[in-house]
């Protein structure tokens, strides 16, 4: 694979070689990256995302390269919250991918919520070859396991600062039998393009309910690939909100393992491409267990010479039964060079199934807009009333107030003036 | 008050309004009658201000061009449609319409915002009097709402906002007859010496509520003929063919 050769050259690895590391330099030298071939990387251009990393010179060449923040830039609690908006609860400060425990609010986690760093042992295999290459340079991981109780929150906000090599931040979360728990995952930038590739795993043992709220705000020029696998016990409930509101090029890969019978995943996502952005979210199910519910709902706001794609994978294995899988995708283009992509793409190989998809794409309604403004309500404001209405089925989704309403603000700013 | 002259509208190659003349002075309640298709709804829609329409002649409210203003323009000046098809707006919450639309008036009129209390106050005062459930300020706009439910929503707006010149579209149309005494009274309530409205209706039965100053009929994009409140029951025993003459097909 002279690619990933060539691109390790580069940027790394940085890490102290470990077990974990050396097993997925194997399996990138096997699978090396996603290509034209690769069904779930249809709309995100992975050449250009390994040049944005291959650009990031390495940390001994020298000079910052320009428009990267200097290296004394100092990330303080008020940057964070100006970039992020301030959550209610406990946040963690992850920088690069190396948690910033000055930042982090360690001291007031949530009962039975322990924090601390992952070891570089092998995990599950990974998902792409962007998850395995951030392995072997080794970003940097943060392990949180929860155990017993209920209704606790955690905000984990990852800052990326351009930093050579691009950031690698992998992130595990367990959830123990029974318990309750939300994650808050939101990826900001301070202001320098960078080049993000995040790796979330997420294991819920079985009748865990979890949430998991996932943020992408990367700045204007940056690039960011990010999946998350979860794994769901026996009765197992996941509440999954994806949002895309920045990166020229921003990709989620949400893939739910249900191999437990009896489980429920309920995700939605919503991507805001503007400008040329690429925005580009593939949600797999793996109905492998019986009786597993689940429904994908998913909205595309896309302005200028935006491209927003969704993509919402179904698989139901040989001999399961009680399936029941909905999806319904619809986008809202604000201009003549917006462009939305809807995929369902179903792999159904069992017959006791109740499966559903629906997907449209349109404009903004003429008729509401001229009932709003015959109302007295200015052009500029009617808009951004009805996109905020387009976004809330997925926006309302975000329990805690300060995150919904930092992402509201996101969504209005970068559709003002479009449509 | 509203003054229209020779006003034309066309959409595509369809010329629906053909020269429409029709005052209405300050303190009356003029009435629009006509048959389907005759072009009542385009013409509230034109002085609205919708899109759409090539248009041509003037429409003036106190002497100023309606025709060169925006929709909200027109609105803050004191002109307000009820539609005939209340839009239904999934995700607008109605609580939030009704007070942005309340705002952008006040600001028009460089007073303050009301707060979202003050405003609530106020939404439940005009919503009892209209015999309207206040759980509809937690609905999206006309979401879901029945037939009647809309209408009644439109002389919500219609009572918070106060507007000088009011276009009543059908609003008659569906209701049943607690309702329709319901919008009679609200257009009773702003039937003052400054204000106007031009009240689109097919049913007299309005009209024993609301005693009109002047009835209009529209047929094939004109006025055809005017006159008093009798004229109402001309067209009840007569219907509108002898009126429109050659006009109708
Ligand atoms: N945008 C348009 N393009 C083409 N024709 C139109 C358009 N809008 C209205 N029309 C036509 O113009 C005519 C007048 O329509 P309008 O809705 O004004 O009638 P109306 O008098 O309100 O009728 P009703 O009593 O049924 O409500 C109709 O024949 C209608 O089909
Ligand atoms: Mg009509």
């Amino acid at each position: 694979m002279t690619v990933v050769a060539d691109l390790l050259d580069r940027i790394g690895p940085v890490a102290a070689p470990s077990k974990g590391a050396a097993e997925a330099r194997a399996w990138l030298d096997r699978h090396g990256l996603p290509d034209r071939r690769d069904e779930a990387w249809r709309y995100t251009p992975v050449p250009a995302v390994v040049e944005a990393l291959a650009e990031t010179p390495p940390s001994d060449a020298g000079p910052v390269p320009s428009g990267a923040v200097p290296a004394a830039i100092a990330i303080d609690r008020d940057l964070v919250d100006r970039r992020a908006g301030r959550p209610d609860g406990p946040r963690l400060v992850v920088v690069d991918g190396r948690l910033a425990a000055p930042l982090s609010d360690l001291d007031a986690l949530p009962a039975a919520v322990r924090v601390g760093p992952a070891g570089g042992a092998p995990g599950a295999p990974p998902a792409d070859g962007f998850e395995a290459l951030g392995r072997v340079v080794g970003g940097g991981a943060v392990a949180v396991d929860v155990g017993p109780g209920g209704d606790r929150r955690l905000h984990v906000v990852h800052v990326a600062t351009g930093r050579s090599g691009g950031a690698h931040p992998a992130l595990s979360l367990h959830v123990s039998a029974g318990a309750a728990f939300e994650l808050i995952e939101t990826f900001v930038g301070v202001g320098a393009a960078a080049v993000v590739n995040a790796a979330t795993r997420v294991t819920a043992e079985d009748g865990a309910t979890v949430g998991l709220v996932r943020v992408v705000a990367e700045d204007d020029e940056s690039v960011h690939v990010g999946r998350t696998a979860v794994a769901l016990g026996r009765g197992a409930t996941l509440r999954g909100t994806s949002v895309l509101v920045g990166g020229r090029i921003a990709r989620h890969a949400l893939d739910v393992d249900a191999a437990a019978p009896g489980s429920h995943v309920d995700v939605a996502g919503l991507a805001v491409p503007r400008h040329h952005d690429r925005h580009d979210t593939v949600v797999t199910v793996d109905h492998a267990g019986d009786d597993v519910r689940s429904g994908q709902i998913f909205r595309v706001i896309a302005a200028d010479r935006g491209r927003g794609s969704f993509s919402g994978h179904v698989i139901v294995r040989p001999g399961t039964v009680g399936t029941d899988a909905d999806q319904s995708s619809r986008a809202l283009l604000l201009g003549p060079d917006a462009q939305a992509d809807s995929r369902p793409w179903l792999e159904i190989f069992a017959d006791d199934v109740r499966c559903t998809h629906g997907a449209t794409v349109g404009r903004l309604d003429d008729d509401a807009l001229f009932y709003l403004r015959s109302r007295g309500i200015p052009a500029a404001e009617a808009r951004r009333l009805l996109v905020a209405a387009f976004a809330a089925e997925v926006v309302d989704r975000i329990g805690d107030t300060g995150t919904r309403e930092w992402v509201e603000a996101r969504v209005r700013a970068r559709t003002v003036g479009a449509g | 008050m509203l003054s229209i002259h020779d006003l034309t509208a066309t959409a595509g190659e369809t010329r629906i309004l053909d020269g429409v003349d029709l005052d209405v002075p300050a303190g009356e309640v003029h009435v629009v009658m006509g048959p389907n298709g005759a072009g009542k709804s385009t013409l509230a829609n034109v002085i609205a201000g919708r899109d759409g329409y090539e248009v041509t002649g003037t429409a003036t409210l106190d002497g100023v061009d309606l025709l060169g203003l925006t929709p909200e323009e027109r609105a803050v000046r004191g002109l307000f449609l009820a539609f005939q098809y209340p839009v239904e707006i999934p995700g607008v919450g109605n609580a939030a319409f009704l007070r942005t639309a309340l705002n952008a008036h006040r600001a028009a009129r460089g007073e303050p915002e009301v707060a979202a209390v003050d405003f609530l106050g106020l939404a439940r005062e005009h919503m009892a009097r209209l015999d309207i459930d206040p759980a509809f300020l937690s609905r999206a706009v006309n979401e879901g709402f029945s037939g009647g439910e809309k209408k009644r929503n439109e002389i919500l707006q219609m009572s918070l906002l106060e507007p000088r010149l009011a276009v009543l579209d059908e609003t008659d149309s569906g209701l049943d007859l607690d309702a329709l005494r319901i919008v009679a009274a609200g257009i009773e309530r702003l039937r003052t010496p400054e204000r106007a409205m031009v009240v689109i209706t097919h049913y007299p039965r309005l009209l024993d509520l609301v005693r009109p100053d002047r009835v209009h009929v529209l047929a094939a994009g004109r006025i055809v003929t005017s006159g008093g409140p009798e004229l109402v029951a001309t067209i009840e025993a007569e219907g509108f063919a002898p009126l429109v003459g050659s006009a109708v097909g």
